[in-house]
């Protein structure tokens, strides 16, 4: 049965789209050409040398021949856009990415794809953005600390000279972290302060950048330490919902304040003053406080705040410039894909790492979850952990209950009077909308209300606050927007308290009235009394709180494991990512004062803030890989990540014991001093990674080789600092190389263990002349651990002084099979021959059903609409699966068909699977489905011309063999625990036609194993 | 066939080319035949107990299962060096008997052999070993080194057998047959025999040539009775 109902969501999307552009049918992609980018290039193209740079050194943008093979790259992709008929670009990518970015219809983009000019064509993905005490902390500043070694130069290792790049959201120049002079007691003075001497030199001669000019941002903003900025908006404009906010400014200057504060938490002047909103924090300090920083602004506050953000094509572009200017480190403390390694911003950082160049990416703050972004290897992605600076404060009611919780005033508070929230309002709380309710007790500002609902009825009566101290419970707005609220009606003081329906975290920051955060379990003592009348109150001082356990996870930091092959461990390393202190812009500022310094009529004051997040922790790592680049030049990006990794000391549970969740931390959390003198390295090169991405069945960028060329190297087994096995069918082995960076020989033992599996390292004693690599393979075998499960273990090499520690994990698989074996022939008679892994040894048993040849379903869709198709799937089924071809499509890879599968008739019921492809290559399949009736929904996501667009639907359901099959399979009568097994299957079928069949394993008591699913396309 | 048959002790250890040079010469009224397995109608698999028929010969599948895959099939780390045609490909720990379908004796002149690795492949070296069954009642066993997914070809010249066992050994200090683990995989092709008193069998071309008369027949009737 088909039906036709309209796709509203999709229209409406539509009408909005139209009313905003030309041409409604426009998307933004990214084009990658053919060629290898220069960062890559390797020779080949006649008369232009390679431009890829050796290891150690730079790309040299500035070279003849890197002129020349970029003006060889700006005629391949001129002619790839007069193939399209010379669309406007928005961006053209030389260096990191070769390609452009522009406005295409999918026929423009079809048109690329078929033209073999562009090797993808991806619509743009749009991310969101995601320290007083930490050098300290991080134990930087202690006798004998990373700070106090030489490098070859005799410098100390402050990362004299090294060039830090932050793609983020600009730079606010004004706070003294960024400025190139000192004052006579040798602190550090913005560029707008007067006299001083100058404490840096010119930029290190590999600088090729530029301080690009704008609103409220000119060149002179930029000096020896803050050495370059530029910002990059064409993404962000093509979309015609996203405009800049008034307080944005259209430069390099931050709208926002998270790129200043990553910039300076990575590289900020050591000794700068934190004023946090008026009020003196004492002084701070980058990780690398002699680092030189370049800005590359690319995120910007939209007036619709999910508008806004950091467009991939636009990140692309910064990535680009900043590999051409020089480089060596790259902070971006942005969103990213969490399953997709070759994402094309991801592959531009793969570019600058074969560049050189050390990339650290932020986790993602989507946490606890299993959210982990940024799951290239080549990256070093960061998860955010609490550091030891806790002050709590006593709160006193008038009623004589006391309660602390976090605070950062110091002074303590006189008894004053207390008023909730809820009774404090312009209007009664009774007569508010349910809106306005939330938005009065959670004490919203103006902003607030705006962005996350609310009328100026919510708003706090002055007449009620002023003088008061105000409890406003947690949620919705961010808790500093809560004093904010507090202050502008003229509140002395606030409790923010969190409830039981609210996060129930503790946060330490400062807050522009005295303040003091309580735990949920008082929510009802608080609430109570505050809204009792004459209720009173009296904060103690903040005192540093005794024991501190930490570093702890914070509970937003997103988690592993690596959700696009887990096989790779990520997050790699944790870092402080809760309260930092570092500069910030200045949030007094009225619409006036924003105005009158995107003039440049008035310079503004410089400010601090402390934030949260895993964008707070990456700038931790790019700060140290900046220390570790200037004490080893030559290192290459992965030898950095690795000394990192294997040098981290434990994460701790709140109770103070070890935290045994890898999925938190990667490998521990960053322990710089030991990272400067780690031992031993897992090194890996561009080409390494390339291979990596052939083992996962992806295409690595033009310039690292074709996978032809390379060859592939499964996940498991790249050269990396952590080990992490996925599947375990009762054995397995990989084999990991480690080089001597000390100075001197060396003997290695190893010591492993994972609980519930022997680990064997063989051999297990390595002897190591300085430079020197060994190669090791470490076999794992189960033993009692359980099936399903991860477990976490190490494995750690000591040569008596130093330990190089890597974390290990496992999961243990009852039975390895592959979920899916194809074969593509235009005959009708074939055999397949594969392996499976068992976990036992014993009999298994196999059972084949099929071939079912498909049943194909023809109708026809427009641009919008959608047709569903019934079916009706018995119990018993193994295999359904529903599945639209190109070929089978009017239009061909032209059309954009979607395709959806729910459980129920005519697209009703729960989603049970989706594809939305680019084009109508569409598949989903669903394993052992329960007994109902499903429909596949056909959707039009874009038919050329829109207009109704033919297909066929294949659909195939496998049951349980009944009666003599087309399909045969034999196995071995007899398993082994940890062995493989071939399993061979034949079939003879008419040709011309697609089937369908299943291979089911399953044990002596006929526990199901695993399916093994056959496609035969016949028709090719 | 049982198991009961199977291996024999590995007595004695030689190279293919000395052996053959210790062989009389063949005797007289020989007919050769080369088993090939290019049959398309038994392309297939060979579960334990049944039998792939060629030139009056039969091969039995005596444990686990064999493939012949029709040409062109890439089967993974299996040899690929005999011109892209069908081969027998036994997995597992399988193993397999040669005999002629009369019962009659034979002379196996030589054939080809290629070991099959799992991935990851085995590191020890694997041996093709034989137990020979000969007319006169006795019996011998014999190895040979065997070449990783490809095919070496083996002159043999062993005479008056009434049946052949073949099987992979792995050599680790000492022998281990069949070799465990079902790493005991390998293919085999083009195997040289010479029948000393040929029988006279329908081959597949005579069975295919006799199917055509009658079908001819079955036409001619329906004429007649018009």
């Amino acid at each position: 049965m088909i039906t036709v109902r309209h796709f509203a969501a999709l229209s409406l999307l539509s009408v909005a789209t139209a009313a905003g552009a030309q041409n409604a049918q426009q998307k933004q992609y990214i084009v990658r050409l053919a060629d290898a980018p220069a960062a890559t290039y390797q020779g080949g193209v006649a008369g232009i040398a390679a431009t890829r740079p050796v290891p150690g050194a730079k790309l040299n943008a500035t070279a003849a021949n890197t002129r020349a093979y970029v003006g060889y790259l700006a005629q391949q992709r001129g002619a790839a856009i007069a193939s399209i008929g010379n669309v406007p670009i928005q961006h053209a990518y030389s260096y990191a990415f070769n390609g452009f970015s522009a406005m295409l219809t999918d026929a423009q983009a079809a048109a690329l794809r078929a033209s073999g000019r562009a090797v993808s064509v991806e619509p743009v993905e749009r991310y969101r953005m995601n320290t007083t005490r930490t050098p300290d902390f991080l134990g930087l500043t202690a006798p004998g600390g990373l700070w106090s070694k030489f490098d070859p130069g005799a410098r100390r290792a402050l990362g004299e000279d090294v060039i830090i790049g932050i793609i983020d959201s600009g730079i606010w120049p004004e706070n003294p972290s960024f400025g190139d002079r000192v004052n006579a007691s040798g602190q550090p003075i913005a560029y707008n302060e007067s006299g001083g001497t100058l404490a840096y030199g010119p930029p290190p001669a590999k600088w090729k950048g530029a301080c690009t000019s704008g609103a409220g941002f000119n060149a002179s903003m930029c000096n020896n330490k803050l050495i370059g900025a530029r910002y990059y908006h064409a993404g962000f404009d093509a979309n015609p919902r996203a405009i800049r906010t008034s307080f944005e400014y259209l430069s390099a200057r931050d709208g926002d304040g998270h790129g200043t504060h990553t910039a300076s938490t990575a590289g900020g002047n050591f000794g700068a003053r934190a004023v946090i909103d008026g009020i003196d924090a004492g002084r701070m300090s980058g990780m690398a406080p002699r680092a030189r920083l370049a800005t590359y602004k690319v995120c910007w506050e939209a007036t619709i705040q999910d508008e806004g953000g950091c467009y991939g094509n636009d990140a692309i572009k910064a990535i680009d410039d900043a590999v051409a200017d020089g480089v060596d480190v790259l902070n971006y403390s942005v969103g990213g894909s969490q399953t997709n390694a070759a994402d094309p911003v991801e592959l531009a950082f793969l570019n600058a790492v074969a560049a050189g160049v050390f990339v650290a990416t932020s986790a993602g703050n989507d946490g606890p979850g299993n959210q982990v972004a940024h799951i290239g290897p080549w990256m070093m992605t960061t998860a955010a952990s609490t550091h030891d600076r806790y002050t709590v404060a006593s709160v006193t009611l008038g009623n004589g209950s006391t309660y602390s919780g976090p605070s950062y005033q110091g002074a303590g508070l006189a008894p004053t009077p207390l008023v909730l929230a809820h009774n404090a309002g312009v209007k009664p709380f009774a007569e508010l909308s349910v809106t306005d309710q939330t938005a009065l007790q959670r004490c919203y500002n103006a902003a607030d209300r705006a962005a996350l609902g609310g009328t100026a009825d919510a708003a706090l009566d002055p007449g009620k606050v002023a003088g008061k101290a105000l409890v406003c419970i947690r949620g919705g707005n961010v808790l500093v927007n809560k004093a904010d609220a507090d202050k502008v009606a003229g509140g002395a003081a606030m409790i923010i308290q969190n409830t039981p329906s609210s996060s129930d975290t503790l946060i330490l920051q400062p807050y522009v009235i005295p303040t003091v955060q309580l735990a949920a379990a008082s929510s009802a003592g608080v609430l109570a009394y505050a809204a009792t009348p004459n209720a009173s109150v009296t904060f103690g001082p903040g005192t540093q709180l005794a024991g501190v356990v930490a570093p702890v996870m914070a509970d937003f930091s997103s988690r592993g494991p690596n959700k696009g092959n887990a096989n790779i461990l990520k997050p790699d390393i944790a870092a402080p990512g809760v309260d930092v202190v570092a500069a910030y812009r200045d949030l007094s500022l009225t619409q006036a004062q924003h105005d009158a310094v995107a003039s440049g009529t008035l310079t503004p004051a410089a400010n601090a803030g402390s934030l949260q997040g895993t964008s707070m922790a990456a700038p931790h790592i790019a700060g140290i890989a900046a220390l570790l680049k200037q004490l080893y030049p030559t290192w290459s990006p992965a030898a950095i990540k690795s000394a990192m990794m294997t040098s981290t000391n434990p994460v701790k549970l709140a109770d103070g014991g070890v935290d045994p969740t890898p999925w938190g931390f990667g490998a521990g959390h960053v322990n710089p001093n030991a990272a400067s003198d780690p031992g031993l390295v897992y090194d890996a090169t561009a080409t390494d990674f390339a291979k990596f991405l052939c083992g996962g069945g992806l295409t690595p960028p033009a310039g690292l080789g074709s996978c032809a060329s390379v060859g592939s190297v499964s996940a498991a087994n790249l050269n990396l600092a952590s080990i992490t096995l996925a599947d375990v069918a009762g054995s397995a082995s990989v084999t990991r190389t480690v080089t001597n960076v000390s100075s001197s020989p060396a003997i290695y033992t190893a010591s492993a263990s994972l609980p519930g599996w022997t680990v064997t390292t063989s051999p297990n004693a390595l002897s190591l002349a300085p430079g020197a690599k060994a190669s090791f393979t470490l076999t794992l075998t189960r033993d009692t651990a359980p099936v399903g499960s991860w477990t976490f273990g190490s494995l750690a090499w000591s040569d008596g002084t130093r330990t190089v520690r890597s974390p290990l994990s496992a999961r243990a698989l009852a039975f390895a099979a592959p979920a899916l074996v194809e074969d593509v022939r235009a005959s009708g008679s074939g055999s397949k021959v594969f392996q499976v892994t068992s976990s036992y040894t014993g009999v298994m048993k196999l059972s084949a059903s099929g071939l079912v040849p498909a049943t194909l379903t023809q109708s026809a869709v427009a641009t919008g609409f959608e047709q569903c198709t019934n079916f009706t799937v018995p119990a018993g089924t193994r295999v359904a699966r529903f599945q639209l071809f190109n070929a089978d499509t009017q239009g061909g890879a032209a059309t954009d068909l979607d395709l959806t599968v729910t459980r129920g008739p005519n697209g009703t019921g729960p989603v049970v699977g989706s594809s939305g492809g680019t084009q109508a290559n569409e598949l989903v399949q669903l394993m052992r489905p329960t007994a109902a009736t499903y429909s596949a929904c056909v959707s039009g996501y874009a038919t050329p011309g829109n207009a109704s667009a033919s297909y066929t639907l294949s659909s195939w359901l496998v049951g349980d063999p009944s009666g003599p099959q087309t399909l045969r399979a034999a196995m071995p009568g007899q398993v082994y625990a940890g062995g493989k097994a071939s399993v061979a299957a034949t079939w003879s079928v008419p040709a011309g036609a697609r089937y369908l069949g299943d291979l089911r394993f399953s044990d002596a008591s006929d526990t199901l194993l695993a399916d093994t699913v056959l496609f035969i396309n016949n028709k090719p | 066939m049982t198991r009961a048959w199977m291996f024999t002790t590995l007595r004695s250890m030689l190279v293919a080319s000395s052996v053959a040079m210790t062989m009389a010469a063949p005797v007289a009224h020989a007919a050769p035949v080369v088993i090939d397995f290019d049959v398309p109608p038994q392309f297939g698999i060979v579960f334990p107990g049944e039998a792939y028929v060629e030139d009056g010969f039969r091969i039995t599948q005596l444990n686990d299962y064999a493939l012949i895959a029709p040409p062109g099939d890439q089967l993974p780390g299996a040899p690929s060096n005999n011109g892209g045609s069908a081969y027998y490909a036994t997995y597992g720990e399988g193993y397999f008997a040669l005999e002629r379908e009369n019962g009659g004796s034979f002379n196996l002149d030589g054939l080809w052999a290629g070991f099959i690795p799992q991935d990851p492949p085995l590191a020890q070296t694997i041996i093709l070993a034989f137990d020979l069954f000969f007319a006169d009642g006795s019996t011998d066993a014999l190895a040979y080194n065997l070449p990783v997914s490809a095919f070496g070809n083996y002159n043999l010249g062993f005479e008056d057998l009434e049946a052949v066992i073949f099987y992979t050994c792995v050599f680790t200090g000492s022998f281990s047959c069949p070799t465990g683990n079902n790493n005991g995989q390998f293919a085999m092709d083009n195997i040289r025999l010479t029948v000393a008193d040929p029988v006279e069998l329908p081959e597949p071309a005579s069975f295919a040539l006799v199917s055509a008369a009658l079908l001819g027949l079955g036409v001619s009737r329906r004429r007649t009775a018009r």
